[in-house]
Formats: structure tokens, C-alpha cells, sequence
């Protein structure tokens, strides 16, 4: 490594890592997780600074590692997850009767399509904390889409699973959200 | 006697439950549904109120999602103190 290399990090680190804070904090939510993320990001540049081509912009080129380290993050956690998955099944699993149509709790009528319920940071709160609920592959596998914007079939082969079980999954964990939301929010406007 | 065996088999073909139901919309925004799959969901969502909510709710969560991964929804601008950009600079110069 050189001292050109060095240079170059410490303008970039000067430049871009607010940016690059504010994306990974925004991602994954705890302040020195995101820190540590955005340091990580800017030693893998280091190292890979000759493979870095001078047609791509650094801050384009910052952002795809850090959005790397992001979903390996995740992919990390989703590997240990401490929150039981039986628990989350069983209560998937009891929103419906003996013969699997649902049991209905009076919540499901309460939902509105209201276009401003977005813009609500009292909902948005509500919408975190039911995130944090999930279990941690679960919360994975609806982010995804949204934190590696690609289509189904990489999505699949990013988080090693086949295309039924991601759906799979998408379904329990929307299922989980939906309880979540009709109990700490719907049921309560 | 034919006839009511083969209306007993057609209904257990066309027959889902909601979970399976819910599960073939979800499954339907992210794969394709079989020929099999579309016609069962059809069926289903023609006669059950709760599904077709269901199905509403879940754009809705949808939306949700989008908007909790959006990129302009980290309203406060969050910065990284002077000291921790030094120290990945540290870092760096020492390695």
C-alpha cells in the first residue's frame, strides 16, 4: 500500500463518510454497528484501491460496499437469531383455526389505506418496533427486496434459499406484521 | 354417482384455505403462480372477504416497507463526529 492510497482514503473519509453514516445508520439502525460498517467499508476500499477503476465515481463505488457489508450484516444476524421461531410460528400459525381459514379478532376491519399513514411518525414508530419484532430471517427476508433492490432469483441465491422458502417466509413474517400492527396500531386510532 | 365424485374432487382442487390463500399472494408478488395455483386463488378470493382485506393489507405493508428502507425517509441528517472520522483514518495509516 502506498501513501497515495492513504491520501486518497482521508479526502474520501472526509468527503463521503456522513453519507455513507446517514445510509448506514438509516439501514441498520444502531449507531455503532453503523459506524463500525462504514469504517469496515472504507478498509475494504483501502485494500482494493487498485481494482477501484477511476471511471466509476468513489462515492458510487463506497456505497456498494457498504451496502454489501450491510446485508452480510444481516445475513449475520439472521444466522444467530436469538427471538425463538417457534414462538413466532405458533403465533403465525394461531391466526387461523383448525382447518387453516382465519380466526378473525375484530382488528382486520380497522385498516385503512390512508396515503398520509407514511408521513405518520407516530406509525412509523409503530412500524420499527414491530420490525424489531421479527425474528431475525424473517425480518431478512422482507427487507431484502428493499436493501439489495434486485430481482427474485438473486435475492434467493444472496441469502442461500430457495424460491418457495423465501416466499415462505415473506408470508409468516407479513403475517406477524399484520398482528403486530392491528394490535399496537389499527386497534388503537 | 361419477358425477358427484368428480364435483367432490374438482372442490377439493379449487378449495384453499385462507392460510394457503394468503400464503398464493404472497407467493404471486414474488414468483409466478402455476396455472393450478391462479385458477385456486381465483376461486378463493371470488367468495372470501377476509382474503381479499388480506390482500389489501398487504400492499399496504408493503408500502410500509418501502418506505421504512427509503433512502429519503432518514429525515434527521446524521453525521459522524470529527473524532470518528480521524479514527478511521488512524486506522488506516497504521495498517
Amino acid at each position: 500500500m502506498n501513501s497515495d492510497s492513504r491520501v486518497t482514503i482521508s479526502t474520501w473519509v472526509n468527503h463521503f463518510s456522513d453519507d455513507l453514516y446517514a445510509w448506514s445508520l438509516h439501514k441498520v439502525k444502531k449507531a455503532d454497528v453503523a459506524e463500525d460498517l462504514v469504517q469496515e467499508t472504507f478498509i475494504k476500499a483501502y485494500k482494493a484501491m487498485d481494482s477501484f477503476q477511476e471511471m466509476s465515481s468513489p462515492k458510487t463505488w463506497l456505497f456498494r460496499i457498504l451496502n454489501n457489508l450491510i446485508i452480510d450484516h444481516y445475513r449475520k444476524k439472521a444466522k444467530h437469531q436469538t427471538t425463538s421461531l417457534d414462538e413466532a410460528e405458533q403465533l403465525t400459525d394461531g391466526m387461523f383455526n383448525s382447518i387453516n381459514n382465519w380466526t378473525t379478532n375484530g382488528y382486520e376491519d380497522l385498516w385503512s389505506a390512508d396515503e398520509n399513514v407514511f408521513d405518520n411518525g407516530d406509525f412509523n414508530e409503530v412500524f420499527s418496533y414491530c420490525m424489531e419484532d421479527l425474528p431475525e430471517n424473517w425480518k431478512l427476508a422482507v427487507s431484502a427486496k428493499y436493501l439489495l433492490q434486485k430481482e427474485t432469483a438473486e435475492i434467493c441465491q444472496e441469502l442461500e434459499i430457495t424460491a418457495s422458502n423465501y416466499w415462505q417466509i415473506v408470508h409468516r413474517a407479513k403475517l406477524m406484521l399484520k398482528k403486530c400492527l392491528e394490535t399496537k396500531w389499527f386497534s388503537k386510532v | 354417482m361419477v358425477l358427484e365424485s368428480m364435483m367432490r374432487r374438482l372442490m377439493n382442487i379449487l378449495m384453499l384455505s385462507c392460510k394457503r390463500a394468503t400464503a398464493l399472494i404472497e407467493k404471486k408478488k414474488l414468483a409466478r403462480l402455476s396455472k393450478k395455483e391462479q385458477l385456486q386463488l381465483k376461486m378463493h378470493m371470488s367468495m372470501c372477504k377476509a382474503c381479499n382485506s388480506y390482500s389489501d393489507q398487504s400492499d399496504i405493508m408493503d408500502k410500509s416497507l418501502e418506505s421504512y428502507w427509503s433512502e429519503n425517509n432518514a429525515k434527521e441528517k446524521n453525521t459522524l463526529s470529527e473524532s470518528s472520522k480521524q479514527k478511521i483514518i488512524d486506522t488506516i495509516n497504521k495498517s
